[in-house]
């Protein structure tokens, strides 16, 4: 077996169109995976029983369907359902978003239940409104706590979006794909691939480890 | 759509619906492969992660980081085709997905186990040991089940990303079930009818463990507090 | 940290050396496989030419066939090894078989990594346009208002852009064949050049939608499909290449092809 990396020299544009659209997805997907998780927290911590086993249903059926699954319908259902046209872009980061969410929610809901319950009642008694409450007193601390999470949410959306190749969203794994297919020559794409995912995710990953060490030393 | 979809399901349900249920039951069999062997091996690999020693706790972390910061599509090929020809032992799709499902199971619970282990107060091991517990019993009896069912939460979520994470094994030719709708699709002419049905039934089994994975949770949480 | 990272450097590069370093193997794979007993060949999924039943769990297909008859030439057995069509390619040249039998489309580029046999059977294309795609005429989907969808990987894409050079393609990296009659059913393509087969069997199966298959149900394009083996397999290919002449000549493979293809 041979590991032939010519294939570079001729595709680097390609590939690096690639990755441009990989972070691009990512960080799009991402963001609104966060402002949707958020959303949906909300309606799961809301104490009305309808919204609340709605959020929940949604988070149960989102963590068991395979991301593929997911990406097919909104890229070839969706549409339809909507009535509007809709690019490959549009519809996968629209899928990584919704899949994104409901892991989301979970770690802003398990950030929200292990803030200690006093915490509301003394900032009450201090005198500060529900938005004071929220923005000075609350917020920040779940932020800290879900911080290493988050970062994991984030690296689980960025190796999701190679999934988009197979809508024809010309990201990284899709352009491996490519170069694949024309030159029968795969691993070597491949592995190219995985150097750059790792280039990308390795620093994530240390910084959650980091993030995580510091919060239990201040936990203690 | 809709109408596609009625009119097709019952004509490929009736002739493949032996073969989607044998489907279902190997995309079962890795899982249980990758959450079994990824399990056990991810206790020692996360001991393993907090040891004193450098030469013991450096690779240890170099394969759960590369295992983890890698996407395990990249990680079946190059177990399908690097590994033969290392060790010069073929390599059959069952056996190379077999090999790198629980190799990224013990990496990922590794990980979580890992955690839990840390958030366990220090204390409780120099105390077990000033009372002259040994080792294997400060870790099997004290430190490793706090550590467990303090991150059952995580440990599930793990589980049921292992179970959409089989469908990956289809890159390398395993007959799981995002395999076999892919054949079944290419056969009948009918991918809209074949998918749907699949996210139906991943749906279906996912919701079968989602229940069992939650009384497993609720038990031990009661078995705890008692 | 740091020696993390350094330790990881080390492990990558280990792994590269590896990987770049395992050579293929015996270069002569006959003798290879008359004293071994058995014909080992890789398959990829690709009705109707080569594809696995799912409830007998046996390959079937045109090629299954022709490498019964190639085992039976050869007097060894036969042994078909299950690949996707990302790995087909990789397993030949990691030697996990002798020999890749699946309906390729042989181009100078893919003849760099692999070595095709002289062409087994031409298969039949045919265009699957929009309903409302006005005429009869493929000349028309020349135009850079139309957008014709492609399987990556196939044969088409390259006929597709000779075709229609000023058309939008679009490639789509999926292994369900029909992804891009999905994408003409979703209204997402005008048209798709694909296999007459499936193209046919397509629209058989999903009546409700608005596509149909231009100039009527005619296939039109021929493309010569080739097996594939290992560049340095030149012993391997000349017998090859001889028993493909041969079943030609003899009318196997036209027999063969009125079986599985129709036509």
């Amino acid at each position: 077996m041979r590991l032939d990396l010519t294939f570079l020299a001729e595709t680097w544009p390609q590939l690096a169109q690639g990755v441009l659209a990989t972070l691009a997805i990512t960080a799009i997907s991402f963001l609104g995976a966060l402002v949707l998780g958020y959303g949906l927290t909300i309606l799961r911590l809301s104490g009305r029983t309808g919204l609340q086993r709605a959020g929940n249903l949604y988070v149960a059926l989102f963590r068991v369907i395979p991301e593929l699954g997911v990406i097919f319908w909104s890229y070839y259902c969706l549409p339809i359902l909507l009535g509007l046209a809709l690019s490959e872009y549009t519809c996968g980061i629209l899928a990584l978003m919704a899949i994104g969410a409901a892991y989301a929610s979970e770690i802003f809901r398990a950030g929200y239940n292990a803030l200690p319950r006093g915490q509301m009642d003394a900032a009450r008694a201090l005198g500060l409104g529900n938005w004071q409450t929220w923005r000075l007193v609350l917020a920040p601390q779940i932020l800290r706590r879900t911080m290493p999470a988050l970062i994991n949410c984030g690296i689980d959306t960025l190796k999701n979006s190679t999934l988009l190749a197979a809508i024809g969203a010309s990201e990284l794994a899709y352009q491996a794909y490519q170069i694949g297919n024309a030159t029968y020559n795969y691993l070597a794409p491949f592995t190219f691939v995985a150097i750059v995912f790792f280039l990308i995710i390795f620093p994530l990953s240390l910084l959650s480890r980091h993030r995580e060490a510091a919060l239990q030393r201040q936990s203690r | 759509m809709y109408s596609i979809v009625s009119d097709l399901l019952p004509g490929f349900l009736t002739q493949y619906w032996l073969a989607l249920a044998f489907a279902v039951l190997t995309s079962l069999k890795f899982l249980a492969l990758g959450v079994g062997v990824g399990f056990t091996a991810g206790l020692g690999l996360a001991i393993a992660q907090l040891s004193p020693s450098p030469w013991l706790r450096g690779p240890v972390v170099a394969l759960v980081e590369l295992i983890r910061n890698t996407p395990l599509l990249v990680q079946l090929f190059w177990i399908h085709f690097a590994l033969p020809a290392l060790t010069g032992i073929g390599s059959s799709p069952e056996r190379s997905a077999a090999i790198g499902i629980a190799l990224s199971g013990a990496c990922y619970f590794s990980e979580i186990i890992r955690g839990g282990i840390q958030g366990v107060p220090k204390g409780q091991r120099d105390a077990a040991a000033a009372l002259g517990l040994s080792r294997w019993c400060i870790w099997s009896r004290i430190v490793l089940p706090q550590a467990v069912i303090d991150t059952l939460p995580a440990l599930a979520n793990t589980v049921l990303s292992f179970f959409k994470a089989t469908s990956i094994l289809s890159v390398i030719a395993v007959p799981e079930l995002m395999m076999t709708s892919t054949r079944i699709s290419a056969r009948t002419g009918d991918p809209i009818g074949v998918l749907t049905l699949m996210t139906l039934l991943y749906i279906f089994v996912g919701a079968l463990l989602t229940l069992m994975l939650h009384r497993v949770e609720t038990a031990f949480k009661l078995r705890s507090t008692r | 940290m740091k020696q993390l990272g350094k330790l990881l450097q080390v492990m990558l590069l280990s792994v590269w050396a590896v990987l770049a370093g395992t050579g293929t193997g015996s270069a002569d794979t006959l003798a290879d496989i008359k004293s071994r007993g058995t014909l080992r060949v890789g398959m990829a999924d690709s009705t109707p030419s080569q594809s696995k039943d799912p409830n007998s769990n046996e390959w079937e297909g045109f090629n299954v066939d022709m490498a019964k008859n190639l085992a039976e030439q050869l007097g060894v057995k036969l042994e078909i090894v299950d690949a996707s069509w990302s790995t087909l390619i990789p397993g030949l040249l990691a030697g996990q078989y002798d020999i890749a039998m699946c309906d390729m489309f042989a181009t100078p580029k893919r003849a760099q990594t692999v070595a095709f046999t002289t062409p087994y059977m031409n298969l039949g294309f045919s265009w699957v346009v929009r309903a409302d795609f006005p005429g009869e005429d493929a000349a028309a989907l020349d135009d850079p208002a139309i957008r014709i969808a492609n399987l990556s990987g196939s044969a088409m894409g390259d006929i597709i852009r000779k075709l229609a050079p000023r058309a939008q393609v679009k490639d789509v990296a999926s292994d369900n064949v029909f992804s891009p009659h999905l994408e003409v059913a979703s209204g997402r393509a005008d048209a798709t050049l694909s296999d007459h087969y499936n193209n046919t069997q397509f629209l058989k199966r999903n009546p409700s939608v608005k596509a149909r298959i231009l100039g009527g149900d005619k296939q039109f394009q021929q493309t010569p499909m080739a097996y594939a083996v290992r560049p340095d397999d030149q012993p391997f290919l000349n017998m090859l290449n001889s028993w493909i002449i041969y079943n030609q000549t003899t009318g196997f493979s036209e027999e063969l092809r009125h079986k599985w293809y129709g036509f």
